[in-house]
């Protein structure tokens, strides 16, 4: 909620407004290219890696009505994130951040790389994990986890 | 440029977006019902196996529907096809995330493809009615939410536009539903506009 009162729904534009209407953090990649590639991982890690990949695996039950299709359910979720991962690990070659300096698209790739390694204890390929740590050792991160006991 | 789409599928909507936009493209039709997207052919070119995707003048290829409407909106600033200001340029994208994150992969999928949500056939039938329930559910969150006149945006026609008439065509010409009267307005003024009777014509589909 801002401060006219007005709600913003949607992960992607929540993040662009922030980024947007707060210069001074430079979390705005420059120019419709980098602007394109923040928008096209944050689009695809809520949209496919969250909403189709962990939505499977944390509520199978939204997705088959059968209890004993749940397994299968998960395992096809997990196989959607995998893959997914991935394609971003391909994508962030040569990258220190997703859309070469650090924006509003970086904390998108890592809260599905938290609930994907923190959570579920799994491996994150190469270079997803190298921007996972380098995720974990940005202050604001760290404050982050911290107020939501999650550290 | 080149738009990597179905026919009917969600890609419609970014073919409307470039109907709209008027300068030469070309158009690449990838066999969904073959499942040409999981080939390496295709794959090369999109990792995700899935339509659209936009290949542009340098070689590289964008995807994601929001993303490529949005992109091209910006790339195209004379077509008018995205508001300038913050808040009119956020408020777009959040509806347009609403759309293919939410009502077409949560109401519509689970209609098209019930099997990639349960492996069980007698459960096909559920999961198709789930979708159908949650895409009325969304239809009516839309209407009662309207900002808009004839376009969804109170700012005049954008690609968000584009947007819900993908969904408003699938709900009216494959679902069987009813839309709200505003939502029903808004897929008729689309439908009236030449860049989608063309865009429809070009892809074979049914006006």
């Amino acid at each position: 909620m801002r401060d006219n009162g007005a709600v913003l729904t949607e992960y992607p534009a929540i993040a662009l407004y922030l980024a947007t209407s707060n210069p001074e953090a430079r979390l705005l990649p420059q120019g419709p290219d980098r602007l394109a590639e923040a928008l096209e991982v944050t689009d695809y890690c809520v949209a496919t890696l969250h909403m189709q990949g962990f939505s499977r695996i944390f509520r199978p039950a939204n997705y088959a009505p059968s209890e004993a299709d749940h397994p299968a359910v998960k395992a096809k979720g997990e196989e959607i994130f995998s893959k997914g991962l991935g394609v971003v690990d391909r994508a962030l070659a040569g990258k220190d951040y997703v859309a070469g300096d650090y924006s509003f698209a970086d904390s998108a790739l890592f809260y599905v790389s938290f609930w994907w390694n923190g959570r579920l204890k799994k491996d994150l390929p190469a270079n997803v994990a190298a921007h996972y740590a380098r995720m974990n050792a940005r202050p604001a991160v760290q404050r982050v986890l911290r107020d939501e006991g999650l550290a | 440029m080149k738009l990597h789409y179905s026919p009917g599928a969600c890609s419609v909507g970014i073919h409307v977006v470039l109907e709209e936009i008027g300068k030469p493209y070309e158009l690449a039709p990838v066999a969904l019902k073959d499942g040409a997207q999981h080939k390496p052919e295709y794959m090369a070119i999109n990792p995700k196996s899935k339509v659209p995707a936009l290949q542009r003048e340098d070689g590289s290829v964008l995807t994601e529907w929001p993303v490529i409407a949005t992109w091209l909106a910006k790339a195209n600033p004379q077509a008018k096809l995205m508001p300038t200001d913050p808040e009119g340029e956020i408020r777009c994208l959040e509806m347009m995330d609403y759309v293919c994150g939410t009502i077409h992969p949560q109401g519509f999928t689970r209609q098209f493809r019930a099997a990639n949500f349960t492996p069980t056939e007698a459960d096909l039938p559920k999961v198709v009615e789930q979708g159908k329930a949650l895409a009325a559910k969304y239809f009516d969150t839309l209407e009662k939410t309207w900002k808009g006149g004839t376009w969804v945006l109170p700012s005049g026609y954008s690609v968000a536009d584009a947007a819900l008439f993908f969904v408003e065509y699938w709900a009216t010409r494959r679902s069987g539903m009813t839309l709200p009267p505003k939502l029903d307005a808004h897929l008729q003024a689309m439908l009236a506009r030449p860049a989608v009777q063309r865009t429809l014509q070009q892809e074979g589909l049914a006006a």
